[in-house]
């Protein structure tokens, strides 16, 4: 049986640890972030596409709506970890290796842009019907009311959806650690509970809320800016 | 300006078929403010909607400015729909946008070059009012000055016809009579044909120069408006008119119709410059008879005087029955209400 090992100066224990916290808080920002910008590349089209052709919209088209909700819904109902495993072969074409932080990105970002897709799709659901109509008596295309009316009018809602995303994705980033990912979740896991070391534990975790705070409140800020009503 | 010609439209749906139009034909020429009139469910939305497609016929034509839009391909219809503006009832603003980017918008999707769009919009909102208001966001406007927006949104592709969806039925009366003005004077000015929808007599009765009643999807009566107000054929145009011009006779006067009396009771109703001022005048030097003013109701129609005058016809019943032929010749409209004993 192996003692608690609690250090007598905290400051000092967590001097020395300084590299792997700063090195797991980027490898946690850097897996986030890139994962976060290549699902929204992905989920926010998907999101579109999803709504336009949906029933009585501007490109109904039945068919294409329900084969892309259901690969959506297949994909959101994988459990993280077991999509990270499962992807293996997949990000191996993708980024060339199965393990290290770049990896991870490749499932972070297919799990997270089914999940795009669809707040993408509820903020564009949103959007006044009657203002599309409009558009549509004024000789707007398909690609007009996206870009112009769509998009920019569901923006703010959007932006707390991209919020959401953040916040989940930097929740599955924890996981990464399975496959070698790095990351404060495995940092937390390695030192926490491996060698009862809870100064580490409790200072990713603290190191996370404060991460999760700063977003939160940046994507209200930017919500509330482009928010006109 | 547009031709309309056995336009029916089903809605067909899980609880079974709608019939909003039934076979309706109606001509909007033009420099005209042409209003539709109806109670809801009539089919009133779906007829004009029908006019840009936003809503798609069953049956029958639809011609605007020579061109037919039924058989239109979808880059032809975005074409034409340029031409055709629009308002609405709820304004259907882009939040995201200020006044002026909203203005800007259709003239970005008709791809009209930036420096060119600036200009416009500088005059579209100078003509509307709301110069000094181009900066800020729809939230930030009152009803009225939103419609006004609407209104140079609709205006800003030089539009060869303006369709009014109910537009003044969100708004209060003072702010329905300052947009109504702002439609009749946009007509004027730009001679442009205006097609409007409503349920409100009074709009019509302001500012249209020929109306047609709808109900059940059907036209039942249509015309000129002074010909509608002044003698409505259909109950539900006669209601229609009654909310804004009392061609009743008063619940007290009707009681004075059971009462035995001596005079005659007769209903005069005129239209235009032929009041009945002068005519009772004359009854009284001409014919012996006393006359007692019990009702009267002067309306304007446009700049058409319209109205009724309910009068007692006191004397001897030749003389009377001389005065009511008398009015008779003068082209006044005569009811005898209640002859004399
Ligand atoms: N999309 C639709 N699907 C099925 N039925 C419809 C649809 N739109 C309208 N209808 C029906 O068609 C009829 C005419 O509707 P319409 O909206 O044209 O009436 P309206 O005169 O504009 O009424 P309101 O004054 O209430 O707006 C109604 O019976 C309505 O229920
Ligand atoms: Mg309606």
């Amino acid at each position: 049986m192996r003692c608690y090992e609690v250090p007598n100066d905290v400051f000092t224990h967590l001097a020395t640890l300084s590299p792997e916290l700063i090195k797991a808080t980027w490898e946690t920002l850097y897996m986030t972030v890139v994962s976060v910008l290549f699902a929204s590349l992905l989920g926010i089209p998907l999101g579109v596409i999803l709504v336009v052709t949906d029933k009585g919209h501007i490109k109904e088209s039945l068919k294409l709506n329900q084969i892309l909700g259901s690969i959506v819904n297949v994909l959101r109902s994988f459990p993280f970890l077991i999509l990270m495993l499962a992807l293996g072969p997949f990000t191996r074409l993708v980024v060339g290796t199965t393990i290290g932080t770049t990896a991870t990105i490749v499932p972070l970002t297919i799990a997270a842009a089914p999940f795009v897709a669809r707040l993408v799709e509820t903020s564009l659901k949103e959007v006044n019907w009657g203002v599309v109509e409009a558009s549509l008596a004024m000789g707007a295309s398909t690609w007009q009311i996206i870009r112009k009316v769509l998009l920019p009018e569901a923006m703010p809602s959007i932006i707390l959806g991209t919020t959401i995303t953040t916040i989940t994705i930097i929740g599955y980033s924890t996981m990464a650690g399975v496959i070698g990912g790095g990351g404060l979740g495995d940092l937390a896991v390695r030192y926490g509970h491996m060698r009862f070391d809870y100064v580490v534990m409790v200072t990713t975790v603290i190191i996370l809320v404060v991460i999760v705070q700063v977003i939160q409140s940046l994507g209200n800020l930017f919500a509330a800016k482009f928010n006109k009503n | 300006m547009i031709q309309i010609r056995d336009l029916t439209k089903i809605y067909r749906g899980a609880a079974g078929e709608v019939v909003a139009l039934d076979s309706v034909s109606l001509r909007v020429r033009k420099g005209e403010i042409y209003g539709i009139i109806g109670f809801s469910g009539a089919g009133k939305s779906t007829l004009i909607r029908c006019v840009n497609m936003l809503e798609r016929p069953t049956e029958g034509s639809i011609i605007v400015n020579g061109q037919e839009m039924t058989t239109l391909y979808e880059s032809q219809l975005r074409t034409m729909r340029q031409k055709i503006g629009m308002i609405f009832q709820h304004f259907n603003l882009l939040s995201s946008r200020t006044v002026f980017e909203n203005v800007a918008f259709p003239l970005e999707i008709s791809g009209v070059a930036k420096a060119e769009i600036n200009k416009k919009v500088t005059n579209l909102l100078e003509l509307v009012g709301l110069a000094d208001k181009a900066q800020s966001y729809p939230s930030q406007l009152s009803g009225g000055q939103k419609q006004r927006v609407g209104i140079a949104r609709a205006l800003a592709n030089d539009p060869i016809v303006l369709l009014c969806d109910e537009a003044t039925s969100a708004l209060d009366p003072a702010t329905t009579s300052s947009i109504l003005e702002l439609l009749k004077d946009i007509n004027r000015k730009l001679d442009l044909t205006i097609l409007m929808i409503t349920h409100e007599m009074k709009v019509i009765s302001e500012i249209c120069d020929s109306v047609a009643v709808i109900e059940g999807g059907k036209i039942i009566e249509e015309g000129l408006v002074i010909d509608v107000f002044t003698q409505p054929k259909h109950s539900t145009t006669r209601r229609f008119v009654q909310t804004i011009i009392n061609t009743d006779v008063p619940d007290k006067i009707r009681e004075r119709l059971l009462e035995k009396g001596q005079g005659q009771i007769i209903r005069l109703s005129f239209i235009g410059d032929n009041t009945a001022e002068p005519v009772v005048s004359s009854l009284v030097k001409h014919f012996d008879v006393d006359v007692n003013i019990l009702y009267g109701n002067i309306d304007q129609i446009q700049d058409t005087p319209f109205g009724m005058l309910i009068i007692e016809c006191i004397g001897a019943k030749a003389n009377c029955d001389k005065a009511v032929a008398y009015l008779r010749k003068q082209g006044l409209r005569i009811e005898v209400l209640r002859s004399a004993e």
